[in-house]
């Protein structure tokens, strides 16, 4: 008899989206009924049998630990990425579900690994400061001490700030990416990895607004102008842009975006919003970019690579002395998922469902 | 076949030697300007970025055709030539996809254009323009051309194209009514350089 202490029907929910399965379909592959399944994830059962635990652990891909944690799963944040309208339930189930085991693997992480942190990701409403989105931004890149001109590495800033950024496989390019405080734990931030890197650097500095600005849910769309215009004023703020908008050409707004490393597009956008451009020129601007960047931007800008994730990873591996098995055990993951997911590793077995 | 069509595959055939250097030489060009660093390639506009590829490609063309049998290279200042035989002068330029460039004229290009004396080039040479035009963003080279410039008129237009290092050449001037010359009657009266 496999002892299952208490069988915990969120993490079977949990599991089952990961792997993007529906009740049915887990059922099929399983070899035993929906109504089974529905009553498994309800709490109506709550000592499956061996045979039943066998099968979950051979479809889901999880380790029978997985199941019987006593970890909560908790609902997306109340404000998240543009798109989210056109997502579908499934795919957002999905998406919920990476980000719940990111979540619940950094809580894990965190118990053993100190995160030092000096000047913190700060939160300024503003309601209560009076403030504008672009004066945070301004504040923001005052208080962190940030040269001007373009920032390198935003997520380096964010992770020194004590954020953590984790790179998502959301399988869909709807969202970009969703970020949000939970108890006890830094700012986590998850980035949709399947986007360049521009549009990375843009939604991450979106998020970040929305970590410094909105601790409080507001009207939704309101929210989301903020972190766009927060995140604007952030990448590029008006008096160091305004010397690289004065030609507005794709050309000279291409050479612009190396530098700056924002997509040619938020580029128009800015030199619009900063009255540099007029709305005539904004538009025949807008129709030439879609003409000429069907395929996607020149000047590509590669994806930031987050390191914190892999740091507290790498010090349980070496500082700590942990095996790969024993993390495994203590992320209730798969040995091979633990290698895929965390060390980079290559290796075989189940698709890749979370990784860095 | 008109007498565009013939000077042209003349031309073409005439220059074969030079059109794989040319094309390479402009990529070459090209791709030292995009290891620029960014930041000092997002304070130029356009016209110094092409500025900056030219001298990139007139030093290519310094280092690899000078010497080379028919090639002789004239500095006159802003206008860097290449006299290849005494049969044709070459000079080096962003150009659009019709073949012509926008940069501020001055005489001296006025005088290329037009077939006029300039000093040490044989008057009886046929005046073309290697050029490159850049991808919409600039990142990036769409086409190495040969034109045949009248004053503003494109009188003839080739594509080089480089495959195996095997250079071949298209047509791709722009067309026109059927009927009617591709020198405007203002610029005959100026001078034709074909006179």
């Amino acid at each position: 008899m496999i002892e299952l202490v208490t069988f915990n029907p969120e993490m079977l929910r949990l599991a089952r989206d990961v792997r993007e399965l529906t009740q049915t379909e887990l059922s099929e592959r399983s070899g035993f009924t929906q109504a089974l399944a529905s009553k498994l994830e309800n709490g109506l059962i709550i000592h499956p049998s061996d045979e039943v635990v066998k099968k979950l652990v051979e479809v889901l891909g999880f380790p029978e630990s997985f199941f019987c944690q006593p970890d909560r799963t908790e609902g997306l944040p109340h404000f998240h990425y543009r798109k989210r309208a056109r997502l579908g339930s499934k795919a957002l189930a999905h998406i919920n579900a990476i980000i719940n085991l990111r979540r619940m693997h950094i809580t894990k992480l965190t118990r053993s690994y100190e995160i030092e942190i000096h000047k913190p990701i700060p939160s300024m409403d503003l309601d209560e400061t009076g403030l504008t989105p672009e004066k945070v931004a301004e504040r923001l890149r005052a208080y962190w001490m940030l040269p001007r001109g373009p920032i390198a590495d935003l997520t380096q800033v964010i992770e020194e700030a004590g954020g953590i950024v984790v790179l998502c496989r959301f399988g869909t390019n709807l969202l970009d990416g969703i970020s949000f405080r939970s108890a006890g734990l830094p700012p986590i931030f998850c980035m949709n990895r399947e986007m360049p890197g521009d549009r990375y650097r843009f939604s991450l500095a979106h998020e970040l607004g929305h970590m410094v600005m909105h601790a409080l849910p507001d009207d939704d769309l309101k929210m989301e102008q903020e972190a766009h215009r927060f995140a604007a004023a952030f990448l590029m703020p008006a008096t160091d842009i305004r010397a690289h908008l004065s030609v507005p050409k794709l050309s000279s707004l291409g050479r612009a975006k190396a530098f700056w490393k924002v997509s040619i597009k938020s580029l128009i956008k800015r030199a619009h919003d900063l009255h540099m451009i007029t709305d005539k020129q904004y538009k025949n601007l807008m129709v030439g970019y879609s003409k000429a960047f069907k395929e996607g931007e020149s000047y590509p800008i590669p994806v930031e690579q987050p390191t914190k994730l892999k740091d507290m990873v790498s010090y349980h591996l070496t500082k700590l002395g942990y095996s790969i098995a024993d993390l495994a055990r203590l992320l209730h993951l798969t040995a091979d998922e633990t290698q895929r997911a965390y060390t980079g590793l290559p290796n075989k077995g189940l698709r890749l469902v979370v990784s860095n | 076949m008109d007498e565009e069509n013939i000077e042209q595959t003349e031309a073409m055939a005439f220059l074969k030697p030079l059109l794989v250097p040319l094309h390479e030489g402009w990529h070459a060009a090209h791709g030292v300007y995009q290891e620029y660093d960014p930041r000092h390639t997002a304070d130029h506009d356009d016209t110094a970025a092409a500025n900056c590829i030219r001298c990139h490609m007139w030093a290519i063309v310094q280092n690899q055709m000078d010497g080379r049998r028919g090639v002789i290279l004239r500095d006159l200042g802003r206008l860097k030539l290449l006299n290849y035989y005494d049969r044709y002068v070459l000079r080096f330029k962003k150009v659009d996809g019709s073949g012509r460039h926008r940069n501020a004229r001055t005489d001296q290009q006025d005088d290329f254009d037009r077939g006029d004396p300039l000093p040490g080039i044989p008057p009886k040479a046929t005046r073309l323009t290697s050029g490159y035009q850049p991808s919409i963003a600039g990142d990036a080279i769409q086409r190495i051309l040969i034109a045949r410039i009248a004053g503003k008129t494109v009188l003839w237009l080739s594509q080089i194209n480089v495959v195996d290092a095997e250079a071949a050449w298209t047509d791709i001037t722009p067309a026109r009514l059927h009927g009617t010359s591709r020198v405007d009657a203002r610029f005959r009266k100026k001078g034709d350089p074909r006179r």
